[in-house]
């Protein structure tokens, strides 16, 4: 507060002599004793040399006429008049050059008289007391009610860049200097409002001069007028305990003492307005309280600024009323009709009243929330019937909404999240690696969600600076998507919110959305092959390349029927590359065909290469947003299974070409007959499962969800939307493949299905070779007869008959009627799991997996045998 | 303003009149404001404000002489 002068500079040059001089006589003047004079002799002239100033009027017209008013005000007309011809005389003399200093000197003298010099008022406090009453928001301005305007005006024009103690306690002192006196007590405990001493000066109270006359009430004398509870009631709406009103620690608030008479009427209107004060102690005691506390967050910390905001207006008003009240006693005496009086004090104070209650209620409601739940807090009190509490709350919101707006507009147009006290609704989640800067880094905050952003556009706000951060650190595209004057939306002036809420705020979110989303799109599809690569996963790892898949099998059967142990990498990859080359696959991207790779499961014992074998697709980059390390391994999944199927099919296969090939060999021996017979029909019921299986995974499966995923991307508008549909695509699959857990008991029992299928390729591979070798014998014995006859002798003697008979019979005896009954049991081992399977099929939820049983059972044969089965 | 003081220095019992009244009517404005000053101090005062010290300085200076003065006397009455 102090200011050092720079209207009168110390003219120390031109008498450094003479300035010590006379202050070592002006301690003289006051004490005898040598060492202290020169104790304080030193201490006046570093006070004198401090040049520490408070700010007196240096005009001395301005310096009279206050001086004037202040006698006048305290009913020393006669002396006024006195002073000004004095000081006429004075100038007229010409003896003293600087009367002005000289003035200025007597003024801080006489102040202090009455009160400690250098006491330094809230500055806050006194800024909007020093103001104008012409500067008041009208709100706060009762209008027409008398407000003594003018006087106030011309007494203080120049006070408003003023702004120091000095003015300000002068006419603060205005009133009876009984209330100062009453008051220091208080002023020395109280810390907000209060006056402070400064360390410079002593709080030496010198005791009121004589001739100032001061009203004092007696309290106990009779009852308490009401000037005096006006008075007090000023000093109430600041929060300071008055001289009879006074706050009690507890919720009533500021009481007066029992003892105190005071008129009923006048007691009542005393409380009604000490709510005031009360309401106005809670609302500062808030501020105070969080002012210091920056972690709280700049959302709280504007609200509290906005709250300052408002009881400066409140302590606006309070300076009126303040200067009304000094007019009166200005002109006391005189019997005025607009005196300020209780009842007007409560008809002026309705207003203010009602917007501090407010306000206290938004405190209580605001205690515990912060960022963004707090502007929801305070939105819902928005929400009020009471047009006057909305539109406070509305300008409360407009301002607290700004440093979200300004989080917004870093993160909608730069991907940037500055959120140092997180407050914004959107988290990043900073241990979560560049990899999953689309699927995990960013989320949204619910809690801290503000309740007028719809969750709807919180996800597109979500999705929009995602997409940015992830073009700008994913795919290092750095261009810039909106013209400058659409960053400006953010950036207008008139950013509060009211005007950015609700349609506005969706409007732009939905533009940046709809922009930055197919930015990324059409960056993922032409830069980065996005649709390729799903091609290419459709195509080898599900197996929609039929001709490659095909020769695949054909070529790595031998490498994969050795046990898991002895296959390796390199052997299958050249393999691989050889299916490649020979077949139609050798025209696609080299870019696509460079990333498939082949990859060898974890072996357990006694597996076989077929258990391990895995087709590998490998991606990087952007796309790998895509094709997620969990999307991988369904991927993993489900080709394991259509391989596995592949190879039951192609098993088949070839025990199909290999009964077509042993059918003429075999024909002519009747004893196999029944036997290749029974085999025949098994490998038809088995081809007639496998083929349906297959047709069904084929199409129902793969084309169909394939066909869906392909309408799905073209359609979809964010990359969210792909993700989604290539996840859906995938969980289709799974489920329909019975990949599923619920339908882990169905998968086991295809399993089992699947083994029976190799054990019985086992069994007819052993038949074949029995019966190929039992075929050759007897074609030797045949020959042997042959070459007999030839020679002229006996083909065969009875005993070779024999004991060909005898080998023929055993041979039928064990091992065909051996394999007859293997044969059997398998097919009703097959049988039995097969039904089983069509009935948990056909109570399948997926419709498609119902189809799959009509198809296998279409003619109820395996049914059909149960129910007869069961009817006998 | 100069020229006056010129004429007033002219004869030296007239000088003496005229710097009484002066001071007189100081002293008088001093009462008025209720300062509290002696004659001697405001002699003092006015010179040194004349030599171009800062009023508010003094006027801080003597309220420390004056604490200083109380401070001094409630100790001997404590003493005494």
């Amino acid at each position: 507060m102090a200011k050092t002068s720079s209207t009168r500079p110390l003219s120390s040059s031109s008498s450094s002599g003479l300035v010590p001089d006379l202050l070592h006589r002006l301690c003289t003047n006051f004490v005898k004793e040598q060492d202290q004079i020169n104790k304080l002799y030193k201490l006046c002239l570093n006070i004198i040399s401090s040049n520490v100033t408070q700010g007196v009027v240096s005009d001395e017209f301005r310096l009279c006429q206050r001086i004037q008013k202040k006698m006048v005000l305290r009913q020393r007309e006669a002396d006024a008049l006195r002073f000004s011809e004095l000081h006429r005389q004075m100038k007229s003399q010409g003896f003293v050059k600087d009367t002005i200093a000289l003035l200025q000197f007597f003024y801080v003298l006489s102040e202090d008289g009455e009160k400690t010099s250098g006491e330094i008022r809230d500055t806050f406090l006194m800024e909007s007391m020093n103001l104008p009453a012409a500067l008041l928001p009208s709100s706060y301005n009762p209008k027409g009610q008398g407000v003594p305007k003018k006087k106030f005006h011309s007494s203080t024009p120049h006070s408003v860049s003023f702004s120091s103690s000095g003015l300000g306690s002068s006419w603060r002192s205005d009133p009876p200097s009984t209330i100062r006196g009453h008051h220091s007590t208080i002023n020395a405990s109280d810390s907000s409002v209060m006056l402070k001493d400064q360390s410079t000066s002593t709080s030496v109270r010198h005791p009121p001069p004589t001739s100032i006359r001061i009203p004092v009430f007696d309290p106990t004398e009779s009852e308490l007028p009401e000037d005096a509870l006006v008075q007090d009631l000023l000093f109430v709406f600041q929060g300071i305990d008055g001289k009879y009103l006074s706050m009690k620690k507890g919720p009533e608030g500021f009481r007066i003492p029992n003892e105190l008479m005071v008129h009923p009427a006048h007691l009542e209107h005393c409380y009604k307005l000490a709510e005031l004060g009360w309401l106005h102690h809670k609302i500062k005691a808030y501020i105070d309280m969080r002012k210091q506390d920056f972690s709280l967050g700049l959302v709280v910390q504007s609200f509290l600024s906005a709250l300052s905001l408002e009881l400066t207006e409140y302590y606006r008003l309070v300076a009126v009323l303040e200067a009304q009240l000094s007019a009166d006693q200005e002109s006391s005496g005189h019997v005025t009709s607009d005196k300020l009086s209780l009842r007007r004090l409560v008809v002026w104070t309705r207003e203010p009243l009602e917007k501090l209650r407010t306000l206290a209620i938004l405190v209580d409601g605001c205690k515990n929330v912060r960022g963004g739940a707090l502007l929801s807090t305070l939105y819902l009190y928005a929400q009020h019937g009471d047009p006057e509490v909305m539109r406070l709350v509305k300008h409360l919101l407009n301002q607290v909404y700004r440093p979200i707006n300004t989080l917004l507009n870093a993160w909608v147009f730069e991907g940037q999240l500055q959120d140092h006290y997180n407050e914004f609704f959107i988290l990043a989640d900073l241990k979560a690696s560049d990899d999953r800067l689309w699927h995990g880094k960013y989320t949204i905050r619910s809690n801290m969600l503000p309740k007028f952003i719809p969750e709807s556009l919180a996800r597109k706000i979500l999705t929009v600076g995602k997409s940015i951060s992830f073009l700008r650190q994913k795919c290092n595209d750095q261009t810039e998507l909106f013209t400058p004057s659409q960053k400006n939306w953010f950036k207008k002036g008139d950013c509060t919110f009211d005007t950015m809420t609700g349609d506005p705020l969706s409007h732009i979110i939905n533009i940046t959305y709809r922009d930055t989303s197919k930015y990324l799109l059409n960056i993922l599809n032409t830069q980065y092959h996005l649709k390729d690569h799903l091609g290419a996963f459709r195509k080898y790892l599900l197996l929609g390349q039929g001709d490659f898949i095909k020769h695949l099998m054909d070529i790595i059967e031998r490498e994969l029927a050795k046990p898991a142990t002895s296959c390796y990498v390199h052997n299958l990859t050249a393999i691989l590359e050889s299916a490649i080359r020979a077949t139609n696959a050798q025209y696609d991207e080299q870019d696509v065909l460079s990333r498939l790779d082949v990859q060898l499961l974890d072996a357990s014992p006694g597996d076989t290469g077929w258990d391990v074998f895995s087709l590998l697709y490998r991606v990087d980059g952007p796309i790998s947003t895509v094709f997620t390390p969990d999307t991988m391994l369904r991927y993993l999944q489900i080709f394991n299974f259509l391989w596995r199927a592949k190879r039951i099919e192609f098993i088949l296969a070839g025990m199909w070409r290999k009964q077509m090939n042993h059918q003429k060999q075999l024909r002519n021996i009747p004893d196999f007959h029944v036997c290749l017979h029974q085999c025949q029909l098994i490998t038809g019921a088995l081809i007639h499962f496998i083929s349906q299986l297959q047709y069904y995974i084929m199409f129902e499966c793969l084309e169909c969800s394939w066909a869906e995923l392909l309408k799905c991307i073209d359609g979809a508008v964010d990359l969210d939307e792909v993700i989604t549909a290539h996840s859906k695509f995938l969980d289709v699959i799974v489920t329909r493949c019975l990949l599923d857990p619920a339908s882990q008991p169905l998968l086991t029992q295809l399993r089992t299905l699947f083994d029976r299928i190799v054990e019985y390729q086992n069994k007819q591979d052993s038949m074949f070779a029995a019966f190929l070798t039992e075929t050759e014998r007897r074609k030797q014995y045949e020959l042997t007869k042959e070459s007999r006859a030839d020679q002229g002798l006996w083909a065969e003697t009875q005993d070779e008959t024999e004991r060909e008979y005898q080998l023929r019979d055993e041979f039928y005896q064990s091992v065909i009627l051996d394999y007859q009954s293997q044969f059997t049991i398998l097919e009703h081992s097959y049988n039995d799991t097969l039904k089983s399977f069509l009935e948990r099929v056909s109570d399948h939820l997926d419709e498609s997996l119902q189809f799959l049983a009509r198809r296998l059972d279409f003619n109820r044969f395996y049914r059909g045998t149960e129910t007869v089965s069961l009817l006998m | 303003m100069r020229k006056k003081i010129k004429m007033a220095s002219s004869s030296e019992g007239g000088r003496l009149n005229e710097v009484k009244d002066a001071l007189k009517v100081v002293k008088d404005i001093s009462d008025l404001l209720n300062t509290g000053l002696d004659d001697d101090t405001l002699k003092v005062c006015v010179q040194l404000l004349e030599a171009g010290v800062n009023p508010e300085a003094l006027a801080s200076v003597v309220l420390e002489l004056r604490r200083a003065i109380g401070a001094q006397e409630a100790s001997t009455v404590i003493e005494t």
